[in-house]
């Protein structure tokens, strides 16, 4: 039994480990393009308004940038609400069979 | 031996959480990807059975007839699996949306429900089918009842789930909103005045997005106290109601839009 669990097992789990915790933060992190996460976090996608960027840059403010980034984030969620159709398209099936 | 004992809780805690976090992600993702996937091998079939029924017309053997009514059954099939699928969806949607409350979430999973059933029972059904006729009657039936039941069922689920989520955006321009006025105490005279303008406008069109948001949701519960009761759906004018529902909720986000804009005008006014 003690020679099963030598340091060497004790090394391949603590790789194995860390595989896993890389392999969870590159699962949350927000992938180009992707709006998989709409209906368990509407904030996760990152706004790419670039107008509202260089707004943000301009304001030295803390308080008001921070009212900036929460209406930045209201505006992508606004857009999130008329994306459920695009992103899941309606099954729009004809069932007719007409043999003669 | 503390070292050894501190790498094996660090791995089964890794596991664990791995486990968590990716499970509730991955799961509409799966739904997503099947859905799709699903519904392209329903549009394969359609195109097949088409093909194979002009074979049939053309030559009327008794192959060309097997292989005929063989692709619509499959057809039926696919057809009946991706529209099985889409309501998996419409199901997670409404599962993770905390917004509903726990009655309409248990009202909107029996219209599911129904509809689940029903498709279920039509794979079942083709499977035993053999006589064109049938597969005629069947498809006129199936037909029917998407019609008149799935395309509205779905859209109230749909229309369910934007209401709900305009209330989450009507609500988060509220809170910034009152924050924002309660700056104007911080700033000159001047800005002060800019600030309260604005944020009585607001308040204002605020109050008429909510007021828009709640007849939606008034037409919307109506509605699906109807839908749960099919003899009662045939006697009210669903489309119109329906109609109503989507214009209040379109304005109510015209409105917020409008407020949101304001925000970063407002902000950029009393930054300069």
């Amino acid at each position: 039994m003690k020679k099963i669990f030598t340091n060497k097992i004790y090394i391949l789990l603590l790789l194995l480990g860390l595989v896993v915790l890389l392999s969870v933060i590159a699962s949350v992190a927000p992938k180009k393009g992707s709006n998989t996460n709409i209906f368990l976090n509407p904030f996760a996608q990152n706004n790419k308004n670039t107008n509202d960027s260089k707004v943000l840059n301009q304001i030295e403010d803390p308080v008001l940038k921070f009212f900036l980034e929460q209406n930045s984030k209201l505006k992508t969620q606004m857009e999130l609400v008329n994306q459920i159709d695009q992103d899941v398209p309606y099954p729009n099936i004809s069932w007719k069979v007409n043999f003669k | 031996m503390k070292f050894k004992i501190t790498i094996l809780f660090l791995t089964v805690i890794l596991l664990l959480s791995h486990t968590k976090f990716t499970s509730a992600q991955s799961e509409y993702l799966s739904l997503k990807r099947t859905y799709l996937s699903n519904f392209s091998i329903y549009q394969d079939q359609r195109n097949a059975y088409e093909t194979a029924k002009l074979k049939y017309e053309s030559f009327g053997t008794l192959s060309a007839q097997t292989l005929a009514a063989g692709s619509a059954k499959s057809f039926l099939n696919a057809g009946a699996t991706s529209t099985l699928n889409y309501l998996d969806i419409l199901n997670y949607q409404v599962r993770n949306f905390t917004n509903f409350s726990n009655e309409d979430k248990q009202k909107i999973f029996q219209l599911i429900s129904q509809d689940q059933l029903f498709y279920k029972n039509l794979i079942n059904k083709t499977a035993t089918i053999t006589s064109l006729s049938d597969l005629n009657n069947i498809s006129t039936e199936v037909e029917l009842y998407f019609k008149s039941t799935t395309q509205p069922n779905t859209k109230l689920i749909l229309l369910f789930i934007e209401t709900e989520k305009t209330i989450d955006i009507q609500n988060g321009a509220q809170d910034i909103s009152n924050d924002i006025s309660r700056l104007a105490e911080d700033y000159s005279q001047s800005k002060k005045s800019t600030i309260n303008n604005w944020y009585q406008q607001t308040l204002d069109t605020l109050s008429k997005s909510e007021k828009e948001i709640n007849s939606s949701t008034v037409i919307l519960n109506e509605l699906l106290n109807q839908y749960l009761e099919p003899e009662k759906k045939k006697q009210n004018n669903e489309k119109a109601s329906i109609g109503k529902a989507q214009t209040n909720i379109d304005t109510a986000q015209q409105m917020l839009n409008t407020v949101i804009k304001n925000i970063d005008e407002i902000v950029i006014q009393v930054n300069t």
